[in-house]
């Protein structure tokens, strides 16, 4: 159905440019024939460039068929025009092996073509030869263009298909619509479940629920959050202590809280990170001792590989100077034993390590082109900074990258503009208090991602979405904030990296959506 | 950026006691900051949310100034003046800026035997 929609709709719009000699030079009584043969397309039958439109198409599809035109031009040049009469009777047979479209068409000829016998008026008498010549020609004509009609978009077939494909297409997209509001209604639910009732982990050490973001796994003795698996953003309730037993729901207390200000950003992160199966265990190797460290882990690795850690420890370490990230987390990415990538990774920027930092830089630097490294600072923004949220840390952090890019100040300021909409803040001074004299409380705390990840759900959301946080929830502001945080998520933002970068705005497009959702019901 | 942490001689993980003694009148340290500049460093330093974000870009200010190098490249531009911003975060002669003081890094990881 589609198809035949693209079809019909490439025919209305390929009026082409197509000259229209080839049309004139076939003589009048040709014209006449394939005007009538063309008469079923009552709604191209005045039009001139169709009509070459068909030639030119018929010449392309059977070139034989263009001799004969020539050849009824040639008649038409030596025994002088046809009659009008003439090449009625031609088309009349025309009639006979035209397809039936054309036989239903036929009484309607005379209210349709009104103009065409006057403007083809003969200025000799009829030849019977040549008369007999054109009708043969004609039905021979008729016979060449009878399959190419077939393939004519627009034909009467397609016209009473064409609203009914709308009509279905239409009921199709409400029905996908209406899936998805439901499926988004269900994630909410479960996403509010989760916050209330703790699952329990798995003794066998597998993850108690795979790929749902809440897994957790034992390492040695202690049963600990793997940094490998997925982290729903909102599993900020999600306890265990260090004996694997399930701690129940958490008091509030930021001990018990594992979802963390990490969560709403650098979990991200970890829903793709590439797995200890793309890791050798020559890479997972610990590198603490050397200075050069992350320098020398990514030695070994593929271009794109060494460029995913790189953003990815662009990533974290932006989150945790800005300290998101759950302190119970930090402690144990430095107690456990564990040595995969992702783990690693988390160290080194736990530990504002600047050669690490100075080394992904060389490596973005070399390694990407310019709308690489431009993308990534798209891909930074969109997750990483909130609205009404930009912290000073993130300010100073994105104005370095662009210098570090070669970007420079007023491309970064453009970028930010088109993200979020209004003027990127200028370069913190929080070492002056004029500085601080317009920051308000709820900028602090917004700022503050580990108690935001405190607070309850609908707090999260509004921060999520740069919403005021008291007041009455303004529809129309928010779905307006949530489109442009989503058109920071689009795929093709970041299309000059990889599928890494992608699914990172892939799942945190998908955090703005459930808030989105979220905050819907609750103005509903 | 003013480094007052540095000023004072004081790490950027130091405690509200710590901070408030070292800006005592008459401390020993205090002499280097100009008195709008110890105006300002107790107004900040005094205030838990104001100190938490000021001490998170101290310690980033200390990433960037040993990364700066990165400026350097034909890569790169310096439309920020960075040199000049950064001047007060050298902390070679210092330990790790990075505030592990909350965590116990494993001691017995592997050392890579290859690289």
């Amino acid at each position: 159905m589609v198809l035949l929609l693209l079809t019909a709709a490439a025919g209305f719009t390929s009026q082409p440019a197509i000259s229209e000699d080839l049309f004139e030079d076939i003589g009048a009584s040709a014209q006449i024939a394939i005007t009538r043969i063309c008469q079923p397309l009552q709604f191209f039958k005045s039009s001139q460039a169709y009509r070459a439109c068909l030639l030119q198409q018929l010449k392309n599809i059977n070139p034989s068929a263009e001799p004969f035109f020539r050849q009824l031009a040639s008649l038409n040049a030596e025994q002088g025009t046809a009659q009008n009469t003439a090449a009625s009777t031609s088309s009349a047979q025309t009639q006979t092996t035209a397809p039936s479209e054309s036989n239903a068409a036929t009484t309607t000829e005379p209210a349709t073509l009104p103009a065409q016998p006057s403007q083809l008026e003969p200025s000799s008498t009829p030849n019977p030869n040549t008369t007999n010549d054109l009708a043969k020609l004609s039905t021979t004509v008729s016979e060449a263009i009878a399959p190419w009609l077939e393939k004519i978009p627009g034909k009467p077939l397609s016209l009473v298909l064409l609203p009914l494909a709308l009509l279905i297409l239409l009921l199709t997209a409400i029905a996908l619509r209406l899936r998805r509001k439901a499926s988004a209604r269900k994630r909410v639910k479960i996403a509010e479940a989760k916050a209330t009732f703790q699952l329990r982990p798995d003794p066998a050490g597998k993850p108690a629920k795979p790929n749902t973001g809440t897994a957790t796994r034992a390492t040695g003795t202690s049963h600990q959050e793997s940094p490998n698996q997925p982290r729903h953003p909102h599993d900020n309730t999600e306890t265990t202590n260090d004996t694997g037993v399930s701690t129940g729901v958490s008091t509030g207390a930021s001990k018990g809280v594992i979802a963390s200000a990490e969560a709403e950003t650098v979990a991200v992160a970890n829903t793709t990170t590439p797995s200890q199966n793309q890791v050798s265990e020559s890479e997972l190797a610990i590198f603490e001792t050397s200075r050069h460290g992350f320098e020398n882990w990514l030695s070994s690795a593929t271009p794109q590989r060494r460029r995913e850690m790189c953003s990815e420890l662009f990533i974290l370490t932006m989150a945790y100077t800005d300290n998101r990230f759950d302190p119970e987390l930090k402690k144990r990415i430095f107690k456990t034993k564990e040595r995969d990538a992702n783990t690693l990774i988390k160290r080194w920027a736990f530990k504002h390590d600047s050669q690490a930092l100075a080394y992904a830089i060389r490596v973005f630097q070399t390694d990407t082109n310019k709308d690489q490294r431009s993308q990534f600072i798209d891909l930074l923004m969109a997750l990483l900074v909130t609205e009404k949220a930009l912290t000073p840390v993130q300010n100073n952090f994105l104005r370095f990258l662009s210098d570090a890019f070669g970007m420079g100040r007023e491309q970064l300021e453009r970028q930010y503009l088109r993200a979020f909409g209004e003027q990127m803040p200028s370069m913190p001074r929080p070492d002056k208090l004029t500085w601080w004299e317009p920051i308000d409380e709820e900028t602090l705390f917004r700022w503050d991602a580990q108690s935001v990840a405190l607070q309850p759900t609908k707090i999260r959301y509004l921060v999520l979405l740069g919403l005021p946080l008291q007041g009455k929830l303004d529809q129309e502001s928010m779905l307006a904030n949530y489109r442009r945080a989503v058109g920071r998520c689009h795929r093709e933002r970041v299309n000059q990296l990889g599928e890494f970068e992608q699914e990172l705005l892939t799942t945190r497009r998908k955090q703005f959506e459930l808030a989105r959702d979220a905050l819907m019901e609750i103005t509903a | 950026m003013r480094n007052y942490f540095k000023a004072l001689n004081i790490s950027s993980a130091a405690k509200r006691e710590e901070i408030a003694h070292a800006l005592r009148p008459n401390s020993d340290v205090t002499h280097s900051l100009s008195e709008k500049h110890l105006s300002d460093a107790q107004e900040i330093l005094m205030h838990d949310k104001r100190r938490q974000v000021y001490t998170n870009n101290v310690n980033f200010f200390q990433t960037l100034h040993e990364a700066k190098h990165c400026l350097a490249t034909p890569f790169a531009v310096d439309t920020h003046q960075w040199d000049y911003r950064l001047e007060e975060f050298d902390c070679s002669e210092h330990e790790s800026h990075a505030n592990l003081s909350d965590v116990e890094p494993n001691s017995d990881v592997e050392i890579p035997k290859q690289l």
